[in-house]
């Protein structure tokens, strides 16, 4: 082996009249030094080739033919800048089109390539699984990130296959507040919604991998009520001190020390915290964790074959009650790579994205450089027919067809070239705007890979390929001749597929500007649909549901006594939050038949607060006792039940038996009937809901929320005001308000996102697209000025030669619409779909979209067209 | 003068040709050489030096039988021309009126 790379070396570097001699020197050498032992003499060998590399024996390198090769290329580089520089704006528009589309790809990769990385950063992370449930409760299908936490133990036992697990506890809002030394550190709101601080596994960091930066995690994850923290925490409370040994007092869980310091999580996983608390799921009765996020690490090697129906049996031996209590489970494995781009679960632990954002992203990326590519395709074919004479010439000079191709592929190359620099120049710059954007933390940098750098080395060889040759192959029956006479005109065939191109590129401009006005239209309804209540001026207070219940409503008296504040409300649940499933027995129905329908536990003045509109009966009188029994309907839920709403008011609901009701509360009569309300976003219908009166009865069901609806424009007074009250009554709690309209806005985010960028997105693809057109139009006055000369002598108009230069254009901007209108229509009405309220696409989107390109397109071409109109002839035919 | 430029390297290949005579060819002269000035000398530039040394006339070569130690490759064997005899002449003469032209209280000293 080494041998032979010496042979090769010597016979790549050696001068050819000496190689024979010099390799049977060597070789007879070697011979005899083989006898010392093979590796030896190879080695002797291969330093002998190594040292014989001097300048008398090295072969000159060809430098004969090297030269003139470099020669002509530095020729084509020339001869390209040269070129460059005399079609200033046809250069201009290539290199700014190209770089803004190369930019954007480069941005979107990077996204991509982010969203793509999620957990792959654990070293077994192909053989980590979380447990995801099938929930089916009385028809009501859902999908949960959870399973019950008895699942995973149960299954490490059984199975085989199963090397480890480990389980994630969320720690309730109301326990994350953190003291050391007298100061409280509010870290309710975290990366997710759950806060930043967890229960974890003894077993935790066999399954997943952290670094550890101090302790050992071995063992500070077996010690029990022991907190392993991450850097940034770290370095927030204790600074450059010491932290093993230290103790941090969680709120209403006691004291847990510091047993180790990790690395932060990487931006990339969907588990982000900062604090993991032991021992919880290792105590006999561990509080609050019937249901857990559970983690499966595999044997190398272990096949899934089989295990999902094993997992739903041991998950029905384990967990009997639940399908007693009429829910149904069956259980997933799912890859934890493939937690991130899987948005439908309940309950994740950080915000899933949706892979079709992820999709839509590169394909309009992609879009955006095929718009550039292919005006630099049209403009260098334009330029053809131009330079055709220097092609005849150079090809009787003795060019051959292959030196041709490569200075067409060495003049394509430098304008990628420089518009991949400039490009790259975009990206840096726009990287932070874009990160914020995103809210993310990319670098260039990951993109800085071998493989990497070969993907964006092989896309600007193929775009200069095809930008370079393409113009070349439709020349191809040229002969010297045609090209020296200038008869190198482009046939019909690159006419026809010229214009093929510049629809294509307006119907995708005209497809993304459609797809942003309906979108925009969309989020409008989303944000401004009535939903059945009045969100302004409502502020929701975080409540501890585990605070004693007189103690809430101290505080609920207090902020009433603020003049700003009209109606105050506990609840457990409400719009826009989660809300409670309430299992029932519906009047006319036998106590088998429990229906179980969304609603929330409240105190008396929530309807006031939240104003409903009552359809019939009344609202909940504090002055009648029996009215904490009694409830209030949706319309959706009277309909479920089959009844009229007339008739509605004055029905018995009974609990069943094991139903949430303790002690004698058996049920209720319903008083009232609301009009339908949006309780949850307008991506899913309006179900069946139902408003009850809480009562301190019931198991597990506390308040979470203090609704204040104002009448004040001042707020800033108002919340100064509400924030004394609480401090005075709930001194050890920092006060966590947030606007309900906010909250609301908060769950269309992911449309916000994808309106903001498809319109970014549609600006683009309309200026480049534009960029193109106005190098055509350039490209075509110049060709017919003779002809527009000619034409004003015999006595045109210059409305007439306006028409005569522009009228291609336009019909090739209308058919592009005319194939982009339905295109949109289907995925737009695919996406609209997705949500149970929508605005109807209204057919005018498309004609305005329609208007406004052939608008732009006409202000783009409008001067160039007027100059060339308004060109005095006498230039134009002059020929002396 | 010039036509009989030697380097020192040169004149050593070149008497070691002259020592060797019939059996003068690469390999052999390399050890030769090695064995004289007790130090290693390089393949290329032995091959080197005898083939700069052929280009200035000093010496002959032909190819003699091939061997399958050299794999398959002929030995180049080397021998010097009238020339080279003349240049090596011409090297020691100068050599040895220098020597002669020292006093003998330098070389004492």
């Amino acid at each position: 082996m080494i041998k032979r790379i010496a042979d090769w070396l010597l016979k790549l570097l050696c001068y050819p009249k000496y190689h024979r001699d010099i390799r049977g020197d060597l070789e007879e050498i070697h011979n005899k030094r083989k006898k010392r032992g093979r590796i030896v003499a190879d080695l002797m060998y291969l330093k002998e080739v190594i040292s014989l590399m001097r300048p008398s024996v090295v072969k000159p390198f060809r430098f004969t033919f090297f030269n003139s090769s470099l020669g002509i290329v530095r020729n084509y580089i020339v001869i390209a800048i040269r070129q460059m520089l005399r079609n200033k704006v046809h250069a201009a528009i290539n290199i700014s089109g190209l770089a803004i589309g190369l930019a954007c790809c480069l941005l979107i990769s990077l996204y991509i390539l982010d969203e793509l990385s999620f957990d792959k950063f654990h070293h077994n992370a192909d053989r980590i699984y979380r447990i995801n449930s099938h929930s089916s409760i009385g028809g009501n299908e859902r999908q949960w990130a959870l399973s019950p936490s008895s699942l995973a133990p149960a299954l490490l036992e059984t199975l085989p296959q199963v090397e480890s697990i480990a389980r994630i506890g969320t720690i309730g809002k109301s326990s994350q507040f953190v003291k050391y030394n007298e100061v409280v550190y509010d870290e309710s709101s975290g990366y997710g919604p759950y806060g930043k601080a967890f229960f974890i596994d003894s077993t935790f960091f066999e399954v997943f991998t952290y670094k550890p930066l101090a302790g050992s995690l071995e063992i500070a994850s077996k010690k029990p009520q022991s907190a392993i923290i991450t850097r940034r925490i770290a370095e927030k409370i204790f600074g450059e001190r010491q932290v093993i040994g230290e103790s941090l007092e969680f709120a209403n869980l006691g004291k847990y020390e510091i047993t180790a310091v990790i690395g932060d999580p990487p931006g990339n996983a969907h588990f982000q915290f900062d604090y993991l608390l032991t021992n919880e799921f290792d105590t006999e009765s561990p509080r609050n964790f019937f249901w857990a996020r559970s983690y499966v690490l595999m044997h190398n090697g272990a096949g899934l074959d089989g295990i999902v129906k094993k997992i739903d049996s041991i998950g029905l031996a384990t967990e009997p009650g639940l399908e007693k209590n009429g829910i149904y489970m069956s259980y997933e494995l799912q890859p934890v790579t493939d937690i991130h781009l899987n948005a439908g679960y309940e309950y994740e632990l950080y915000p899933a994205n949706d892979i079709r954002y992820v999709y839509i992203l590169s394909i309009v990326s992609v879009f955006i450089l095929l718009i550039a590519t292919i005006n630099f395709i049209n403009l260098s074919t334009a330029q053809l027919t131009r330079r055709s004479r220097e092609f005849g010439i150079r090809n009787v000079i003795g060019a051959g067809r292959g030196q041709i191709m490569l200075q067409f592929f060495i003049q394509s190359l430098s304008t990628t070239m420089i518009a991949a620099i400039i490009g790259i120049l975009i990206s840096i710059f726009a990287l932070d705007v874009f990160n914020q954007f995103t809210g993310k933390q990319l670098s260039l940098s990951s993109i800085a890979t071998w493989q990497g750098l070969s993907v964006v080395a092989l896309m600007l060889g193929a775009i200069s390929f095809v930008t370079g040759l393409y113009p070349l192959a439709i020349t191809n029956s040229a002969t010297p001749i045609s090209m020296l006479k200038e008869e190198l005109k482009p046939g019909s065939t690159t006419d026809f597929l010229r214009k093929v191109m510049v629809v294509f590129q307006f119907g995708i401009s005209v497809t993304l500007m459609a797809a942003t006005f309906i979108i925009i239209q969309q989020l409008h309804f989303l944000q401004n649909e009535d939903l059945g209540f009045n969100t302004d001026q409502i502020l929701l207070l975080s409540v501890d549901g585990k605070v004693p219940v007189n103690r809430l409503n101290a505080i609920k008296h207090g902020v009433q006594q603020v003049s700003s504040v009209q109606w105050a409300t506990l609840h457990s649940g409400g719009p826009g939050k989660h809300t409670n499933v309430m299992v029932m027995v519906p009047e006319g129905f036998d106590d088998k038949t429990t229906h179980r329908i969304d609603g929330i536990y409240a105190d008396f003045d929530f309807v006031k607060t939240y104003g409903f509109k009552l359809i019939a009966g009344r609202d909940f009188n504090p002055a009648l006792p029996t009215d904490s029994l009694n409830f209030i309907l949706n319309r959706s839920a009277v309909r479920k039940f089959g009844w009229e709403v007339e008739e509605a008011v004055g029905r018995k609901i009974n609990y069943p038996s094991g139903g949430p009701a303790r002690g004698p509360a058996k049920g209720g009569t319903v008083i009232g009937v609301t009009e339908d309300f949006h309780y949850a976003s307008l991506h899913n219908e309006i179900g069946p809901f139902m408003i009850g009166i809480h009562s301190s009865n019931f198991r597990g069901l506390g308040f979470s929320f203090l609704s204040v609806k104002t009448h004040s424009s001042n707020i800033k007074e108002t919340l100064t005001r509400i924030g004394s009250v609480w401090d005075d009554l709930e001194p050890n709690r920092p006060i966590n308000y947030s606007f309900l309209d906010q909250s609301y806005a908060n769950q269309y985010r992911s449309e916000e996102k994808l309106s903001q960028t498809i319109s970014i997105f549609a600006g683009l693809a309309i200026f480049i697209a534009c960029l193109g057109l106005l190098g055509l139009v350039l490209f075509v006055t110049q060709e017919k000025t003779k002809e527009i000369g000619i034409r004003k002598v015999l006595g045109a108009s210059l409305p007439q030669i306006i028409v005569l230069l522009t009228t291609g254009f336009f019909k090739l901007i209308l058919i592009g619409n005319i194939i982009a209108w339905p295109v949109t229509y289907i995925f737009l009405k695919d996406w609209l779909e997705g949500f149970a309220y929508h605005v109807d696409i209204n057919l005018l989107v498309f004609v305005f979209a329609g208007i406004s390109t052939v608008i732009i397109a006409a202000l783009t071409i409008g001067y160039q067209t007027l100059v060339a109109a308004l060109s005095n002839p006498v230039n134009s035919l002059r020929y002396e | 003068m010039k036509r009989y430029q030697l380097g020192e390297f040169e004149e050593m290949v070149l008497l070691t040709v002259c020592v060797l005579q019939e059996e003068a060819y690469g390999v052999s002269i390399k050890e030769e050489l090695e064995d004289r000035l007790n130090r290693n000398v390089s393949v290329g530039a032995l091959q080197s030096a005898l083939r700069r040394m052929e280009d200035k006339g000093f010496l002959d070569s032909w190819e003699g039988e091939t061997t399958s130690q050299r794999g398959g490759r002929p030995r180049r064997y080397f021998k010097i021309t009238l020339f080279g005899v003349k240049a090596i002449e011409y090297t020691r003469e100068i050599r040895s009126g220098l020597w002669r032209d020292i006093p003998k209280a330098v070389l004492q000293s």
